[in-house]
């Protein structure tokens, strides 16, 4: 019997290798056909594992290793999705640090492969689907089974989602570098890719609601509220942005199922919703769960966190419009976008704040805990971004900022602020747990890593500050003749110091999260590193941190 | 009758406000609903016993929603 699997496991790999090569032979570009090459020697490895898996005690563990029996939570993808949040991590911000140097140092375009327009998706994907998606994954996992108290629902579909998820991004990444784009914001893969990741994402959706249905907590708890809508909306989004016809089986290019404003308003329905739904909703998730856990405090008002989520996810959904001030898209459709986005304020400083006071009467932990003082350095940021990004919504504001740095500087003080450091507060948290080590191998790193981070921000969003609001004011001053002053090169040469301060910025950043991944090595192989100590860690007690034993009769039969 | 885009925009004007109304008020109502807080008082308290054992050795609902906590607004 488990010698047929096996053969017919191996069968199946060997088919779609067959139908990879074919790909590979008969493709209409090269992008394609790199592709497809990838595609097809992940088809031979699993082939060949299938095979060697028909000794019974072989390679089954490793891994594919299954949950280490019902008493226990199953952390192994947690364990692999907080590696790869690690790994893409540094890989996306290397290449933000990079793009960001070419902007002041054009000589760095390197093409065809490593020119800008080319490297700057892989930042901008690595950075928010790789490493963003990775730890929301990862996250979500552990989350969803501590607050149902229950294992994992579907453990061989956890880990498709996990593998098939980093497929996708290696699929996304190395088709930016050949060329292979929709050219859409934020959903740049092409059509094939955007279908694998629709299957991975069902999965994922399958696998966290069967385990909110196997919980044993009478209640749902309010951080899988907002893993649940990111899950469901971002399905909903990829979905609708990506319909499109490609125009061969056997090639990557394909046309979009919308034209014109349609077109540019579906984009940024998308786009800034991927925003919300994506960067800001699940990480709210985050902050629900971890900054409780880790300040050992239960969050200051759980009837706020209520009523932030719903009117979060109603008013979120109609921002987008306001990517589209001063277009064709129709006024009254630019003034809702306006609208909403200003609304939104208030629910998410609702949110900021619930996560804030959840530290009341354990403030002091600010000073001693350097993973507090990570997530507090967050919402912070969080707060900052939010009040910002309705301000930006404002047409009036908005014909200032529009199409300026002024927006990059925003868009990386919520991502690297708020997104950055509460994954980064999230990790150093998991870390101990899931390999069960004591602490981390060294906090007074952890401090290193936040006054790094926090001060590369610092620096990013102050030069971009200035820079967009020297763009905006030098693109539409006017002479006393009534043409304009200045020409396109002008405000380019005016920028050059403020792009060199951004990648100086960025470097800072990105040191920061070297200095975690040794961290996290260090901690991995079970080294404490001595040093004065910086304050307690909260209580962990793995014998207790097991799911409650489900009868024997609602097992499903796996 | 003809659906035009100015159908579809006077729809969005009247329906879509009257739907966000009631669409708040029940999320208030759901919120602020008295038998709802033993629940809500629950689940704020549960994760941090968190690494607990199996559902017995907790304490119950009653001990958890004691009278003096009022800290959940």
């Amino acid at each position: 019997m488990q010698a047929e699997t096996a053969l017919g496991r191996a069968g199946l790999w060997f088919g779609i290798m067959l139908v990879a090569i074919v790909g590979v032979a008969t493709a209409r570009d090269t992008g394609f056909a790199a592709h497809a090459t990838i595609i097809a020697i992940v088809a031979f490895v699993l082939m060949c594992m299938a095979v060697t898996r028909f000794d019974p005690l072989g390679s089954a563990r490793g891994f594919f290793r299954m949950p280490e029996g019902p008493s226990r939570y199953d952390d192994d993808p947690i364990r692999w999705g907080v590696l790869a949040t690690m790994f893409w991590a540094i890989v996306g911000m290397l290449a933000g640090v990079f793009i960001a140097s070419q902007l002041a140092f054009p000589e760095l375009n390197f093409g065809p492969y490593l020119n800008f327009g080319r490297v700057r998706p892989l930042h901008t994907s690595g950075v928010i689907f790789a490493f963003g998606g990775n730890i929301l994954i990862a996250s979500s996992f552990y989350v969803v089974q501590r607050t149902c108290r229950a294992q994992l629902a579907f453990p061989a579909l956890a880990r498709f989602v996990f593998w098939g998820y980093q497929l996708f991004i290696v699929l996304a990444a190395s088709g930016y570098l050949f060329g292979v784009t929709q050219s859409r914001e934020y959903a740049e893969p092409e059509w094939y890719v955007d279908l694998w990741l629709t299957i991975v994402w069902v999965a994922y959706l399958i696998v966290f609601v069967g385990t909110l249905a196997r919980r044993t907590e009478p209640h749902i708890y309010v951080a899988n509220w907002f893993y649940l809508s990111f899950i469901i909306t971002i399905a909903m989004l990829h979905i609708v942005n990506n319909l499109a016809v490609p125009v061969a089986w056997n090639g990557s290019l394909s046309y979009s199922a919308f034209a014109g404003v349609q077109d540019a308003l579906t984009q940024w329905w998308y786009g800034h919703n991927a925003v919300a739904f994506f960067l800001t909703v699940p990480f709210l998730a985050m902050m629900y769960y971890f900054v409780p856990k880790q300040a050992e405090r239960p969050v200051y008002s759980y009837r706020l966190s209520i009523i932030h989520f719903w009117s979060l996810i109603f008013l979120y959904i109609w921002a987008g419009p306001h990517h589209l001030h001063y277009t064709a898209l129709p006024d009254w459709a630019q003034t809702l976008g306006m609208v909403f986005s200003v609304i939104l304020w208030m629910p998410s400083w609702g949110g900021m704040i619930n996560g804030l006071m959840t530290l009341n009467g354990a403030w002091d932990k600010v000073r001693t805990d350097p993973i507090i003082r990570m997530m507090v350095m967050a919402l912070a940021f969080y707060g900052m971004a939010t009040f910002e990004g309705p301000m930006l919504s404002i047409k009036a504001v908005n014909s200032l900022s529009h199409y300026t740095d002024w927006t990059v500087g925003h868009v990386h003080s919520g991502a690297l602020g708020w997104n950055g450091l509460i994954s980064f507060a999230a990790v150093y948290f998991l870390v101990p747990r899931l390999w069960r080590r004591e602490r981390m191998y060294s906090l007074r790193m952890i401090n290193w890593h936040f006054w790094l981070a926090t001060l590369g921000i610092v620096f990013y969003a102050a030069s971009m500050w200035v820079a967009g609001i020297t763009q905006g004011l030098m693109w539409r001053e006017y002479g006393p003749d009534g043409y304009l002053v200045n020409s396109f090169a002008e405000t380019v040469a005016a920028l050059h110091p403020l792009y060199i301060i951004r990648t100086v910025g960025g470097a800072m950043y990105l040191a920061g999260a070297l200095i975690m991944g040794f961290n996290i090595w260090m901690t991995i192989s079970g080294r404490l590193r001595e040093e004065a100590p910086m304050g307690a860690m909260p209580a962990y007690d793995p014998d207790k941190d097991r799911p409650v034993p489900r009868p024997a009769a609602l097992e499903p039969a796996e | 009758m003809d659906v035009t885009h100015d159908t579809l925009v006077a729809f969005a004007k009247s329906g879509g406000l009257f739907y966000f109304i009631a669409f708040s008020i029940g999320v208030v109502i759901y919120t602020f609903w008295p038998s709802n807080r033993k629940k809500f008082d629950r689940a704020k308290h549960a994760i941090l016993e968190g690494e607990d054992g199996p559902e017995e050795e907790r304490p119950s609902v009653e001990e958890q929603a004691a009278p003096e906590d009022r800290s959940c607004l």
